[in-house]
This record gives structure tokens, sequence and C-alpha cells, in this order.
């Protein structure tokens, strides 16, 4: 007999999962735009990490409203903890974009 | 299309609010003066282009497909993803096709 977790995947169409992987983008961008405002606004340690989790929370909260309308169980397999997840290697990507324009703007 | 209008003004708005930190700032040593805390201008700036931003890349994104199997059933026919062809029954047509000449056939 199959396992509980087997027929939780049966019940799922893999191909529309890949499809959706466009969010990936949404979290990259978003990533992005927040290691730059860190950068711009002079922020270190703990409060630039703060930050971070500020605009994951927005994201989440963006990505529930628009793209989702309510509902992530519809369209994210994990859930409301797929959505709030930021996304593989983005914490790397905000300190990226935020080392990046701290140097520019405040030591350059 | 209004996600990149989005996203393009938040990118600029993020160069502007870079551009400014840097111009107060070499205006502040310039000075002589200590680093001070930036406008309250330009921190609203920053946090702006963010906002803007994420909601840019959310708009970005193409409309999502549900991910059940159930989901994609209802735009789907049952015949198209399991025909059951060991179940086809082909004696009609046989009947029709092989009883000869007769002046009423009707084919089904």
């Amino acid at each position: 007999m199959s396992t509980a977790a087997e027929t939780a995947a049966q019940l799922i169409y893999p191909p529309n999962i890949k499809y959706n992987s466009a969010l990936t983008s949404v979290k990259f961008l978003a990533s992005c735009f927040a290691g730059a405002v860190a950068g711009i606004l002079g922020l270190t340690n703990w409060t630039g990490f703060a930050l971070f989790l500020v605009s994951t929370l927005f994201t989440s909260l963006c990505i529930n409203v628009i793209n989702c309308h309510g509902h992530p169980a519809k369209y994210i397999p994990g859930g409301w903890t797929g959505l709030l997840n930021p996304g593989t290697d983005n914490a790397s990507t905000f300190v990226l974009v935020w080392t990046l324009f701290y140097g520019i703007v405040h030591v350059y | 299309m209004l996600g990149t209008v989005l996203l393009t003004f938040a990118a600029i708005t993020v160069l502007h609010a870079a551009f400014s930190t840097y111009e107060h700032l070499s205006h502040l040593k310039a000075m002589g003066r200590p680093e001070g805390s930036l406008p309250i201008d330009i921190i609203v700036e920053a946090l702006f282009a963010l906002i803007c931003g994420t909601l840019g890349a959310s708009l970005n994104a193409p409309p999502l497909k549900e991910i059940s199997w159930a989901a994609e059933m209802r735009k789907r026919n049952i015949d198209e993803m399991d025909s059951r062809l060991g179940f086809a029954s082909f004696v009609n047509r046989g009947r029709n096709l092989f009883s000869g000449p007769s002046s009423q056939t009707k084919l089904k």
C-alpha cells in the first residue's frame, strides 16, 4: 500500500508546479531591492537583516494577495510555509546587493 | 504591463536615492561635519522604491496555475487522460461495416 506521503503526492499535478516557479523571480527581485535599500540607508549589522525580514514578510503578503488571491495552498506546494520562504540563496543575494550599494554610496 | 512600469520606476527611484545619498554625504564631508543621519525624504524615497519594486515584481509574474489534479481535470476530459483502450468496444462499428449492403444501414 502507498504511504500517506505518496498518496498526497499523487494528488498533485507536477507540470503546474513547474509553471508556478515564476514566483522565484519575484522573490529574487524583492531581495535585490531590499539589499539596495539597506545599502543606501547605510544599515549595518542586525538592522540590515531586520530590513530583510520585513521585506520577506512584505513580499509574502504581496504574493499572497496579488498572485495567489488569498489561497496559497492552491498554488504553492508548501502552503503558507512555502509562501514565507525567502527563496533559495536569496539571503546571500540580499547581502551581495547590500554590500555593493553600501560600498558605492558610503565608502567610495 | 503595470508590473514592468512599476519595476522600472522602482529601479530609477533606487538609483536616484543612491545618488542623493552620495551627494549628501559628499556635502557633509566637504563641510567637515561629522556624519549624521540621512534626510527623511531620502529614507522615504528608498522605502517607497522598495515597496514599488516588490509590487511590480509580483504584478510582473504570469497568472499561476492550480497544482492539484482535481483542478487540472476541470479543464480536461477524462478520455484525454485515461482512455482505457483495453476496455474500448468496437462491436457496433464492426456490425455496421461488415453487415453487407442493406437498404437501411445506420452508422452510429
